[in-house]
């Protein structure tokens, strides 16, 4: 039996998890912990704790690179997915909770890092993807930015599926590129060739489709 | 757009593409490998100009692929039932992975089939008029809806002697909104097996089709019309090639083949695994990128494609590759420059001159033929640098470093116009390179000049290998290169650190390896600059409280085993504060064993670049067995690696140490020396020679020098 904390819609703090034992809470299908949600049944985010808890640990981790942080990032995580869910209904709750994990985990890396640059592996990140970028003009047309995004998946899906995990586990879950090298039992300097290679490749695709990144 | 905007953008990618690339999950303890094989790292180009080469060639060559979506061999987690003694065969690439966090609900898992035998009976030809069409998606369409799709289908046969050989299909779909120029007509196959059968019987198949599931890769996409090119059989001279071709394209007009190679041995279908060390940092590798050009030599057992070869080693279809035994070996055709090249052919290159040609990139009717690119003089050596088709285009241009394309570039040493030596550094598999005109400089061959003559370093500079660097002299207009294999004990770049001591005639190479090159004879020795082991007395103990100072010869840890100590020492150690823990900084690292006051044995691990200052005692940790005794040496202790604690595992017997290799390291994955997981407080049991630790068990098998893990 777990008890643990976790955020009420209230914004106060109960103590939940008493009816669902870590190995159920794991074991239930996505649905299933998708309708605890929608009814509003605080076990549901028992269950997301209990069977994605350290895959969102593990994207935090690799933007913020602080224990404190991370843990911190990860109860954003569920108390986003308690005020998302619903309306929301995601269809893959695993990317469904990346994307959240990512976002608040870069959000709280900008407001920490505002003054400073450099040193860490996100910073080394932006800076790979300065490659691929001009500098120029942002994206600020929802039409726009949603047309690059497909443009991107259009890319994505031609990509060799090697070079697309590696370059989705760099950009998308900010692994480390000795992470990547250790998960693919290649050198990272194999690794840095074909996130290169695939950089190049995608300003070039994009450049083709007609944006100029 | 800023850096920053684009990470946004691509945290908004399509979810399947974050389901494919799920990262290990701490929590439920996902195993690392994830990699089928060891990457195909063409590192045979520039490495700096890498990207836009790579552009090039795809449309050049057509050397640029996209995979298929899913491996026809699949992400492998080694098999531990497997025996390095047991003959190699497509069983070997076998996956555990761990499904038992996901269920059959989730819709983001693919389908799990679990085949025990295929029956040709149970796979009808496909009946490319009744596919089942579902629109929308492409991939995510493949992962779902499974029970709308054609179940199993025979998408090709090919008869391979007295065997058949056939491309078998699941859950099979075609959508029509996702057609694109690419494909006469898409066809999804969310599994592609292939299996072979004698007398209308599978008798063995790839053993894939369950196991790629766990990349989730999303299936493949084939050509509907054109089923029957996806596999090629020839008759070697004492063996069958069978070719898996799976052709796709990233830029319109650039097909390409991901090419597995199989051959027939004892009734089995049995992968093959080449050796590419050759041309690249990788060994051994499954999988072969081909041209739509190749050509398939049966009576000389070689596959030629571009300037790549392919040579096929019959006799050992079906051994263990990585037991010597490599299935083929990848090699360059250079260009035979022969005494056919006249430098006065080649007029030094205006950059003025290169032509512009916009998109034309491939008209080389518009290209300048021919130029030395640069050129300088060594003594009485002149050291060229020519290439051909030099062309520039607007579309590959960088502001601030423009670059032209250039082909067959060669390096040549020459003396008042007389060729000594040619090397082709177009980079392997590329003919057509982009290089701006500070690079080209970088391509000619190093030179020394010592006292009584000039040292040339001989390796190919538009390649990265790996081990000794090739040295040589000059006699008589012939070039003499000096190897010497037996010094190579270790993996080295050849752009380690070189000493020249010119009244010596001497070079030192990384500090480790000493040449004195004897100019009379041409002939040169090489030994080891520390021939002794190292005086501990010479270390003292690490200070911990001193912070930011270099200490430059210090003991880091001490452990004791039996009659032997251990050390942990350091050169060049730094100890600096940090906030998530002090980091200790070092220059080197070294591992020293001593016995009865002398020191015995010494190593350097393999190590990330700095200690963990809270955990120093915890790196090095010696076992003693009952069949002998080694160390577990950490690679890593960061407090937030903590759930990844990778170490490397040695052995120390005869006052020799020795790395312990995981025992399926012959396997594609992991890749041999690689850190291995072996869990904080981990348990030694003398007895049964094992380390149990909290996620399995390493059993150390003292006489082969391997580990296994259960």
């Amino acid at each position: 039996m777990n008890n643990d904390i976790a955020f009420s819609p209230s914004g106060g703090v109960v103590t939940v998890f008493e009816d669902v034992s870590e190995r159920s809470a794991a074991g239930l299908d996505d649905s299933e912990i998708i309708g605890m949600l929608f009814d509003r049944d605080e076990n549901g985010l028992a269950a997301v704790k209990n069977k994605y808890g350290g895959y969102c640990s593990a994207i935090a981790r690799n933007i913020l690179e602080n224990a404190q942080d991370t843990e911190e990032c990860v109860n954003d995580t569920y108390m986003r997915v308690w005020e998302t869910i619903p309306p929301e209904k995601p269809r893959a709750l695993s990317a469904f909770l990346a994307k959240i994990t990512r976002n608040i985990a870069i959000d709280r890396y900008r407001r920490e890092h505002m003054q400073k640059r450099g040193g860490d592996e996100t910073a080394l990140i932006f800076e790979e993807l300065e490659e691929c970028v001009s500098d120029g003009s942002s994206v600020e047309a929802s039409a726009e930015r949603h047309e690059m995004i497909a443009a991107v998946n259009r890319f994505l899906g031609r990509l060799p599926a090697k070079s697309r995990v590696m370059f989705v586990s760099r950009y998308c879950y900010c692994e480390s590129i000795r992470s990547i090298a250790l998960r693919f039992g290649t050198s990272e300097n194999s690794v840095s060739v074909c996130l290169n290679r695939t950089r190049a490749k995608l300003r070039d695709f994009m450049k083709k489709e007609g944006y100029e990144l | 757009m800023k850096s920053t905007e684009l990470f946004d953008l691509l945290g908004e990618i399509d979810d399947k593409f974050y389901i494919e690339a799920r990262i290990p999950d701490e929590q439920h303890g996902v195993e690392v490998v994830s990699e089928h094989r060891p990457i195909r790292g063409f590192l045979g180009i520039f490495l700096p100009i890498a990207a836009c080469v790579a552009i090039i060639a795809a449309v050049a060559v057509g050397a640029s692929f996209v995979k298929r979506n899913a491996g026809i061999l699949p992400p492998n987690y080694p098999d531990s039932d497997l025996s390095s003694d047991a003959p190699f065969t497509s069983d070997m690439v076998v996956s555990s992975y761990d499904m038992s966090s996901t269920s059959s609900g989730d819709s983001s898992v693919p389908p799990v089939v679990d085949d025990k035998e295929i029956r040709l009976e149970d796979y009808p030809p496909i009946d490319l008029d009744n596919i089942p069409e579902l629109e929308g998606g492409g991939l995510l369409t493949q992962i779902e809806h499974q029970d709308k799709k054609l179940q199993k289908a025979t998408l090709a046969t090919l008869k391979c002697g007295d065997y058949e050989l056939h491309m078998l299909g699941r859950f099979i779909h075609t959508d029509k909104s996702d057609q694109d120029e690419l494909y006469s007509s898409k066809l999804y196959s969310y599994y592609v097996t292939l299996a072979l059968s004698k007398d209308g019987k599978v008798i063995s198949d790839d053993s894939t089709h369950t196991r790629s599931v766990s990349m989730g890769q999303g299936g493949y996409v084939l050509d509907a019309e054109q089923l029957s090119s996806y596999l090629e059989y020839y008759e070697l001279n004492s063996a069958p090639l069978i070719i898996y071709k799976y052709p796709s394209e990233i830029y319109p007009g650039s097909i390409g083949y991901e090419t597995t190679f199989f051959s027939i041995v004892n009734d089995k279908l049995v992968p093959l695994m080449g050796d590419y060390s050759v041309v690249s940092e990788v060994e051994l590798d499954m999988n072969a990128e081909l041209t739509p050009s190749y050509k398939v030599n049966e009576s000389e057992n070689t596959l030629v494609d571009g300037d790549i070869a392919y040579t096929f080693a019959c006799e050992n279809f079906g051994k263990n590759p990585y037991d010597n035994a490599p299935h083929f070996t990848v090699r360059n055709v250079p260009r035979d420059w022969g005494d056919e090249l006249d430098l006065s052919d080649y007029p030094p290159l205006d950059m003025s001159q290169i032509p512009e040609v916009g998109e034309d990139i491939y008209n080389l009717d518009l290209a300048l033929p021919r130029a030395t690119l640069a050129e300088k003089q060594v003594g009485e050596y002149t050291l060229s640098i020519i290439g051909e088709n030099l062309r520039s285009s607007l579309m590959f241009q960088k502001d601030d470093n423009p670059q032209f394309m250039v082909e067959n570039i060669c390096s040549v040493i020459s003396r008042d116009g007389k060729i000594i030596r040619t090397v082709e550094e177009s980079g392997t598999g590329v003919r057509t390179n982009m290089l701006s005109e500070d690079e080209i400089n970088d391509l000619f061959p190093d030179t020394y000049e010592m006292a009584d003559g000039i040292v040339f370093g001989l390796w190919r500079k538009s390649v990265q290998p790996y081990g000794e660097p090739i040295f040589g002299m000059i006699k008589d207009d012939a070039i003499i290169e000096f190897s010497n294999d037996k010094f190579i004990a270790e993996t080295e770049s050849v752009e380690g650190k070189i000493t020249v001591i010119p009244e010596e005639n001497t070079l030192i190479f990384n500090e480790k390896l000493k040449y004195v090159f004897n100019f009379s004879d041409c002939t040169n020795i090489c030994s080891y600059t520390d021939g002794t082991l190292l005086n501990i007395g010479d270390y003292s103990s690490f200070d911990d409280n001193l912070l930011n100072v270099n200490q430059m010869r210090v003991i880091l840890d001490v452990k004791e085993t039996g009659e032997y100590r251990f050390y942990l020492l350091g050169l060049g150690v730094t100890k600096m504060p940090a906030e998530e823990f002090p980091i200790v900084d070092f220059a080197q690292l070294l591992i020293a064993v001593e016995k009865s006051g002398n020191i015995v044995a010494q190593i350097t691990p393999d190590n990330t670049s700095y200690l963990n200052g809270s955990a120093l005692s915890e790196y090095l940790q010696p076992f003693d067995m009952n069949d002998g005794m080694g160390f577990v040496m950490y690679y890593d202790l960061d407090p937030w690696g903590g759930q990844n604690r990778y170490a490397m595992l040695y052995k120390l017997e005869n006052d020799t140490i020795t790395k312990l290799k995981y025992d399926m390291d012959f396997a594609p994955a992991p890749a041999t020396g690689s850190p291995f997981y072996v869990g904080s407080d981990f348990k030694v049991v003398p007895e049964s020679n094992t380390i149990v630790h909290d996620k399995g068990t390493l059993t150390i098998d003292f006489a082969n020098n391997t580990f296994s893990m259960s």
